[in-house]
């Protein structure tokens, strides 16, 4: 009997890995489960889905001509498809310069006149003006672009997508929230933010894309730009950190707080801290807390209320 | 004329008249954008219809049947693409770019028809 592996491997592992997901499936689906090549493939089958890890990262909708799934997967952190923690949500549309995945998962096997054994599904952009790519698009101008799920020269499926302008921008930390106070970094530690950009009526609105990012006082903080903003607390103080994205930019108040003063060395009691966001609710902590040195104690969560709230006496 | 010519032209013209006759196509728009009129195709850059066809006889005796096998082939793949659907009366019109061509319309291999196919800028009227 042969395990019904396609569903579950469906379900487990789509959209980046559907390369995979194809020859597993074609292997598999012409072999007889109860032969010794069948272990290979279930090894093999294992071993891809151990690749995967998880599945937040992309999203599934069916085609509008109802044969299968689109399947979206984003390729930057700050794709406001992949915005929720835990699970991904189909765009409702695409932001201009945003970049992506797209893949197709063929239900309706009726759909093709291709015998299974040989299917190779792929998705194509209908005018590389709009998503330019192949496998991986970058959406290239605003309007109202259609995808194609193909099967040699049959078009199995369609799907339209919006692209549109950023409208505005968003400033989120690395639990989803929105950093709309402003953000303490002990010394020495780095907090890294995500930019995402928002349009009205796309929500979510996908694609995300590069991100600038400049310090106004790099000796107190340093700003570095890319997927995400990254800051690293130099030294105590106050500063701001501009960040840019998709025409639009926003200033983020940076206050580095005291932080651990040196690596904790073996034998040596010197606490250390590990955490890169400070849960320190008072700015002003930074002033009290020249005595960094103190810190040291057994207490190993430096740069925290419980770091320095001790030090300042 | 001698009685074998007679039989024969009698029996083309029975023959010819249990075929169905073509008379245009019935279209129905299954998803996507565009739309067919009396002027042909149109369809916007970058988007996609997908139809399903019926070819029309005007043989009262003979309509086509499941059997006939309607193929549609664009002028100019680079303007209007056009690709065999899920079923083999459906079809996918694709713009791809922005200008005029044509769609042949074929029944069993014999070219019917000929449809304008016009694809326009996105943001027009």
């Amino acid at each position: 009997m042969r395990p019904n592996v396609r569903q579950c491997f469906e379900d487990c592992c789509s959209g980046p890995t559907g390369r995979y997901h194809r020859a597993v499936w074609i292997d598999l689906h012409s072999w007889q489960w109860n032969r010794p090549r069948a272990r290979v493939a279930t090894l093999t089958f294992v071993a891809v889905l151990a690749a995967c890890g998880g599945s937040e990262s992309s999203a599934k909708t069916i085609g509008e001509l109802g044969n299968g799934e689109f399947v979206y997967s984003c390729v930057n952190p700050n794709d406001g498809a992949c915005d929720t923690v835990g699970s991904a949500v189909f765009p409702a549309c695409v932001l201009l310069g945003g970049e992506f995945e797209m893949d197709y998962i063929l239900h309706e096997t009726d759909a093709v006149d291709d015998d299974d054994f040989d299917l190779f599904i792929y998705v194509e952009s209908a005018n590389q003006s709009f998503f330019a790519g192949n496998g991986r698009y970058r959406a290239d101008r605003v309007g109202f672009a259609a995808m194609l799920a193909r099967e040699d020269d049959q078009v199995v499926d369609i799907i339209h997508l919006d692209i549109v302008e950023a409208e505005g921008i968003q400033v989120k930390d690395q639990s989803g929230l929105v950093v709309q106070g402003p953000v303490e970094i002990p010394r020495g530690a780095t907090v890294t933010l995500d930019v995402f950009a928002s349009a009205f009526g796309c929500s979510p609105l996908g694609g995300g894309g590069p991100v600038t990012a400049s310090s106004r006082e790099p000796l107190v903080a340093t700003a570095q730009g890319g997927p995400s903003v990254v800051i690293h607390g130099e030294e105590v103080g106050a500063t701001k950190v501009t960040v840019g994205m998709a025409g639009f930019e926003t200033e983020i108040d940076v206050f580095v707080t005291v932080g651990p003063a040196r690596r904790k060395k073996p034998g040596e009691d010197v606490g250390e801290g590990e955490s890169d966001e400070s849960g320190s609710d008072d700015a002003g902590s930074s002033e009290t807390a020249g005595t960094d040195e103190t810190a040291g104690s057994d207490d190993t969560t430096a740069g925290t209320d419980d770091g320095t709230s001790g030090s300042g006496g | 004329m001698r009685t074998s010519t007679r039989f024969l032209l009698a029996l083309g013209i029975l023959a010819a008249g249990c075929q169905p006759h073509y008379d245009g196509l019935r279209i129905r728009k299954l998803n996507g954008t565009g739309r067919f009129s009396s002027e042909g195709l149109e369809i916007v850059e970058g988007q996609a219809l997908a139809v399903e066809v019926t070819a029309l006889s005007d043989n009262p005796y003979e309509d086509y049947e499941e059997f006939d096998i309607i193929e549609m082939h664009s002028f100019n793949e680079h303007i209007v693409l056009v690709a065999p659907a899920d079923d083999i009366d459906r079809f996918v019109f694709v713009g791809a770019a922005v200008g005029e061509s044509a769609v042949e319309v074929r029944i069993n291999g014999e070219d019917v028809d000929t449809i304008t196919a016009i694809v326009s800028p996105q943001g027009a009227p």
